[in-house]
C-alpha cells in the first residue's frame, strides 16, 4: 500500500484541479448567459427580417438575385466555426470531424477554408490546405460590423464567381448539454420560402416589391451569419460547461477514493505500530 | 388628443427604443422623409442613413439615428428594424469621433476599393456627431 505521505500529495493535486474546474465551469456558465442574451435581443430583428422578405418573396413570385444563382459547385469555400480554445470536451473535435467528412474527397485545391476560432485554424492549417484564409472575431464575440464585413466579402466573390458555393460549418446550440455540428449552404442563397402570414394585408411597398427585395437579402443574408456565430459562441459555451462539470464529478470522486485509501492506509500504520509496542511491552515480562 | 401608434425601434443588438404612445414618426426612408401618423396605411419601406423624429404624448421629441434597414407599418404598429439604432441621448460621442478621424485617414487614399464604404462610414460617424452635437447644446 502506498504511503500516506504519497496519497495526501495526490488528494492535494486532484484538490487544486477541482479548483480550476469548477471556476472554468462557473465562467463558462456566466459566459453561455451573456451569449444567449445577446441571441435572444437579436431574435427581434432576425425574425422579423425573414418575415418580411418572405412575404416580399410571395408577392414578386418568381424571385431572382445574383445570390441566388446556382452554377456546378467547382470551387467551394467553406466557413469553419471552431473555439478559441480548447477543454470544451469534444466540441473541436467533433465540430472538425463533420468539416472533414462534409469537404470528403473534394480536390484540396478546389476548396478554400475560411476558419474562425484559433482551434479550427490550426487544425487547417496543420492539415496543408492551400487555401486557409482567417478571419479573427473582436475579443467579445462576433459582432454585426464583422459580420457585414464578412458577407460583403463573400458576396463579392460570390458574384464574381470566383467562388460557387458557400457553406458554413457551425455548431448548432440544442441545449447547454447538447451541441450538433451542422452545414448550412449560405450561398447561393437558398429561395425564401413564400409565406402569406403577412400577406392578409395588403402593403404599399417603397419602392417597389422587387427593389426592396434586392436590398433585403444581403441583408438576410447577414442576420444568417450572425445568428450562427452567436449560437456557435453559445454551443462553445455549453460544451465547456458541460465538460467542465462532468471534470468536477470525476475529481470529486478521485478525492474521495483516495481520501478512503488515506484513512485505511494511516489505520493500519497505527495497527503496525500498537502491535509493536504490545509485543515489545509482552517481551519484557 | 391625437390618436397613438405602437412603435419598436429594434437593431441586430436588440431593441432601442419601444413605446405604445407614439403620436407622429418622420423617418428617413430610401424615396425622402416619409411621415407616420396614426392609422397609417400598411408600408414597407427602406431605410437610408438618417435622422428619425419621434413624438410621443407628453414628451420632448425623441431622435434617433439610423443607418439602412427597413420599416414596416401594420394595423397601427410599426416596426422599425435598422441595421443600426441609436437614440440622440445615447449616441457614444467618443466612438464617434474615433470613426470619423479614421475614416478620414483612410479616405487620404483615393484609390481605394472600397472608398464608397468607408465614405458612408464617415457620413454616418458625422451625422452621429451632429445629433449629439445638437442633443447636448438644447439641454
Amino acid at each position: 500500500m502506498a504511503n500516506t505521505k504519497e496519497i495526501r500529495r495526490r488528494i492535494k493535486t486532484v484538490t487544486n484541479i477541482r479548483k480550476i474546474t469548477g471556476a472554468m465551469k462557473m465562467v463558462a456558465a456566466a459566459k453561455l448567459k451573456k451569449v444567449q442574451s445577446r441571441a435572444v435581443n437579436g431574435r427581434p430583428y432576425s425574425e422579423r427580417l425573414r418575415e418580411v422578405v418572405e412575404n416580399l418573396a410571395g408577392s414578386v413570385g418568381n424571385v431572382t438575385h445574383p445570390l441566388m444563382e446556382t452554377r456546378p459547385e467547382k470551387r467551394v469555400l467553406y466557413i469553419v466555426v471552431g473555439a478559441d480554445r480548447g477543454l470544451a470536451g469534444s466540441f473541436n473535435t467533433n465540430l472538425m470531424n463533420h468539416a472533414m467528412r462534409e469537404i470528403g474527397d473534394r480536390d484540396r485545391n478546389d476548396i478554400e477554408i475560411i476558419a474562425v476560432g484559433s482551434k479550427a485554424i490550426s487544425f487547417f492549417k496543420k492539415r496543408a490546405f492551400p487555401t486557409v484564409h482567417v478571419l479573427d472575431l473582436p475579443k467579445s464575440g462576433a459582432d454585426y460590423r464583422t459580420v457585414t464585413t464578412l458577407s460583403e466579402h463573400l458576396s463579392k466573390r460570390f458574384t464574381e464567381g470566383e467562388v460557387d458555393a458557400v457553406y458554413m460549418i457551425y455548431a448548432k446550440f440544442i441545449s447547454a448539454m447538447t451541441q450538433e455540428p451542422t452545414t448550412m449552404r449560405l450561398l447561393p442563397m437558398a429561395a425564401p420560402e413564400t409565406s402569406a402570414s403577412l400577406s392578409g394585408s395588403d402593403f404599399t411597398y417603397e419602392p417597389s416589391p422587387d427593389l426592396l427585395l434586392q436590398s433585403l437579402l444581403p441583408r438576410y443574408m447577414n442576420t444568417l451569419l450572425y445568428m450562427a456565430l452567436i449560437e456557435s459562441q453559445a454551443s462553445e459555451q455549453g460544451a465547456r460547461m458541460s465538460a467542465m462539470t462532468a471534470a468536477t464529478n470525476n475529481a470529486d470522486d478521485v478525492i474521495g477514493g483516495l481520501t478512503l485509501m488515506y484513512n485505511k492506509a494511516r489505520q493500519s500504520a497505527i495497527t503496525t505500530e500498537l502491535t509493536e509496542i504490545v509485543s515489545g511491552a509482552a517481551a519484557l515480562e | 388628443m391625437a390618436k397613438t401608434f405602437e412603435l419598436k425601434v429594434t437593431d441586430p443588438d436588440g431593441i432601442v427604443y419601444e413605446t405604445d404612445k407614439a403620436t407622429s414618426l418622420i423617418i428617413p426612408s430610401a424615396g425622402g422623409f416619409m411621415g407616420i401618423l396614426a392609422d397609417h396605411a400598411p408600408v414597407i419601406a427602406e431605410l437610408q442613413l438618417g435622422v428619425a423624429t419621434l413624438l410621443e404624448e407628453g414628451k420632448e421629441p425623441l431622435r434617433i439615428v439610423v443607418s439602412g434597414g427597413f420599416v414596416e407599418v401594420l394595423d397601427n404598429t410599426v416596426m422599425m428594424l435598422a441595421e443600426a439604432a441609436e437614440r440622440e441621448d445615447e449616441i457614444d460621442t467618443e466612438r464617434a469621433e474615433r470613426a470619423k478621424e479614421h475614416a478620414l485617414k483612410l479616405l487620404e487614399d483615393h484609390t481605394r476599393p472600397d472608398y464608397d464604404r468607408v465614405q458612408a462610414r464617415l457620413d454616418r460617424a458625422l451625422l452621429r456627431l451632429k445629433v449629439a452635437g445638437v442633443s447636448a447644446r438644447r439641454k
